[in-house]
């Protein structure tokens, strides 16, 4: 039994290791390619660089408007996931606690709109936009993003999950419904909260395909359309190119090391029955 | 003032069927009330509807004569004790007990000086800083019997708290709660279906049943004097012992005369006796049925024997007696039980008690 056991635990090691692997090598062959030279990149063909250069990283800095790129990409992946949130838990919370008509219908709909491709919807939102006067304004790469049918789903299946009770406690304590819904039900939400923040804003930061249909002028470019710069006609500059990614994933990487713990609880909840 | 009145009260959750049906009731200024019932009986939604936390089809709820049908919960002057406690898992014991307060945006120092009073009363002053998730299940619903007391209302509303609570433990915070009554004075409404419990907290019990109340009284009156053979059935441990009163006027448990007084008013009745008053002690009556033990259990301080009672088309579930003595018995073994014909219980089919005539 024994015997078995420590088997089934080794292959399971090797398959995780296998994984993980994987997963990291794309990340540790950015990095070393970040720190090698450009011949070096073209005719050694080993993984880690023969010297490290750390100069490539303040070359590919200041290769392009990268500070004024980080701003904005941070304000809208901000704006968005802040805005999703804030809808998502409201309208999860309806979804979990009202009886109303149509409420099965209107949760269907929600969540069917998951199954069509944002490509889908671009020229008419394009042409809304346009009318609206938002092109090439914050508003426009914010405004698509600030309500999710992903979001209600897991605020609705987390907050069935909390005992009615609590709410009804409060009630009689005397707390208002939005006392009760902020100081109450949000706080016990954070797995969701957290999980739905670290979806949205990885998301958000990586979008390419917004800041490029609504956006124009330089000053309104984003880090992922910075990192075009390093990619001429005919040649692309990989070590810069790899440095500059560096950056530009490294607060999402961050983000997650921080959360990963109430990720994993925030997807694992949605599985969850009402109590 | 905590006098509650329910006039015509009715509730149903689907239009076809109701939870609670046409109910008056009065519950006075400080007093201990019990409703007791099984499980779906209606007697939380009871509770619920006085609290606020549902809402009456029909009649009128009376809180001191002011009609608070369709005021909020907050505004009822009533703090309610759940069973599962509801403690907000995210606040620690302070912040449990001081959540009402802040809400009432009582002063800082007002709110620490009535925590601390109410933490050493329910002596749980040592987990103040702690969250609900690190207290046992005792201490956890003393925070939340501390969260209604700092409230000081008028009414305190209690659904089955003890019931996920050990033996052991469901006694010694019963004791405390009749002791903070006892203390208070403020009118207690309590919900449970543990009809020990009841007797032992009450001033007055509700026996619930189907959305009806069968009958309201003192422990002593429910015990002694119930008036349906719900009530009877429903209290008492082991339950009453019930069975079918033969027509025929030649049986030997019942004398003739007896026999034929119930049996000119009714065509069928149930007779019931409570297992603690069938006794081998042949002593005080002549009365008796006979029968053979197939089961005993042993309680410590006395024990219950079940029977097989000869001639005797049983009612209720068992047949049992309680003594004090330890009975040596053999299987098939004929034993006379005694009884007082003072002792017995008669219910019509509708389950109505019936008066038993002057003998």
């Amino acid at each position: 039994m024994i015997k078995k056991r420590t088997c089934f635990d080794l292959i399971r090691f090797f398959i995780l290791l296998f994984f993980a692997g994987l997963f990291i090598f794309p990340l540790v062959w950015i990095i070393a390619t970040s720190l090698k030279s450009e011949i070096e990149v073209r005719t050694v063909f080993q993984l880690l660089p023969q010297k490290a250069l750390w100069n490539n990283y303040v070359k590919a800095w200041l290769q392009t408007n990268f500070s004024r790129q980080f701003f904005n990409s941070f304000i809208i992946a901000f704006c968005a996931t802040t805005g999703q949130i804030l809808t998502s838990f409201l309208a999860g919370y309806a979804f979990a606690r009202f009886h109303f008509p149509g409420k099965r219908i209107a949760f269907t709909v929600f969540i069917a709109t998951l199954i069509i491709p944002y490509q889908l919807l671009i020229v008419p939102i394009f042409m809304m936009f346009s009318k609206l006067n938002l092109i090439d304004t914050f508003l426009a790469l914010i405004l698509p993003s600030i309500a999710n049918a992903f979001g209600i789903y897991l605020y609705k299946t987390h907050i069935e999950t909390i005992p009615r009770s609590l709410e009804e406690a409060a009630q009689i304590d005397g707390a208002s419904h939005w006392t009760i819904l902020w100081s109450i039900i949000f706080p016990l939400s954070k797995a969701p909260t957290i999980t739905l923040f670290l979806l949205t804003f990885t998301a958000e930061w990586n979008d390419l395909f917004k800041p490029l249909i609504f956006t124009s002028s330089e000053e309104m470019r984003t880090v992922q359309l910075g990192l075009t710069a390093f990619q001429e006609t005919f040649s692309t500059n990989y070590t810069l190119l790899m440095a500059a990614v560096v950056f530009v994933t490294a607060p999402v990487l961050l983000l997650f090391i921080i959360g990963q713990k109430y990720f994993i609880r925030g997807i694992a909840v949605t599985g969850q029955k009402n109590q | 003032m905590g006098k509650v009145t329910l006039k015509n009260i009715s509730k149903s959750y689907q239009a076809d069927k109701e939870v609670i049906k046409d109910l008056d009731l009065t519950i006075e200024d400080g007093e201990f009330c019990v409703f007791l019932g099984p499980s779906g009986c209606g007697k939380t939604t009871l509770l619920r509807l006085i609290a606020g936390l549902e809402t009456i089809q029909n009649g009128d709820i009376f809180i001191n004569d002011r009609l608070i049908n369709d005021v909020a919960p907050k505004d009822r002057g009533l703090a309610m004790v759940f069973q599962n406690y509801a403690l907000y898992p995210h606040k620690t014991v302070f912040e449990n007990l001081a959540f009402p307060l802040e809400i009432k945006k009582t002063p800082t120092p007002e709110i620490q000086k009535k925590v601390a009073l109410i933490a050493e009363t329910l002596k749980i002053n040592d987990h103040l800083q702690s969250y609900p998730r690190h207290l046992s299940g005792g201490q956890m619903q003393r925070v939340a019997i501390g969260r209604a007391l700092v409230q000081q209302p008028d009414i305190f509303l209690f659904d089955e708290p003890l019931s996920n609570l050990d033996a052991k433990l469901r006694v010694s915070m019963r004791s405390d709660i009749k002791q903070l009554h006892n203390k208070h004075k403020k009118t207690f409404i309590y919900v449970t279906h543990d009809q020990i419990e009841a007797m032992a907290l009450a001033d007055k019990i509700v026996i619930i049943d189907q959305g009806k109340i069968q009958q309201i009284g003192t422990p002593e009156d429910i015990y002694h004097n119930p008036n349906h053979i719900f009530t009877a059935s429903f209290t008492g441990t082991p339950s009453m012992n019930l069975a079918i009163f033969p027509k025929e006027q030649n049986n030997s448990h019942f004398s003739n005369e007896l026999t034929k007084q119930l049996t000119k008013k009714h065509s069928e009745l149930i007779w019931g006796i409570r297992p603690e008053k069938l006794s081998l002690n042949s002593e005080k009556s002549s009365d008796y049925i006979t029968g053979s033990i197939y089961l005993s259990e042993s309680r410590g301080h006395d024990y219950i024997y079940y029977i097989k009672p000869l001639g005797i088309d049983i009612y209720s579930q068992h047949f049992t007696i309680v003594s004090q003595e330890k009975i040596e018995f053999s299987k098939n073994q004929n034993l006379k039980f005694y009884f007082k014909q003072d002792d017995i219980f008669f219910f019509g089919t509708d389950g109505k008690r019936c008066q038993t005539p002057s003998l």
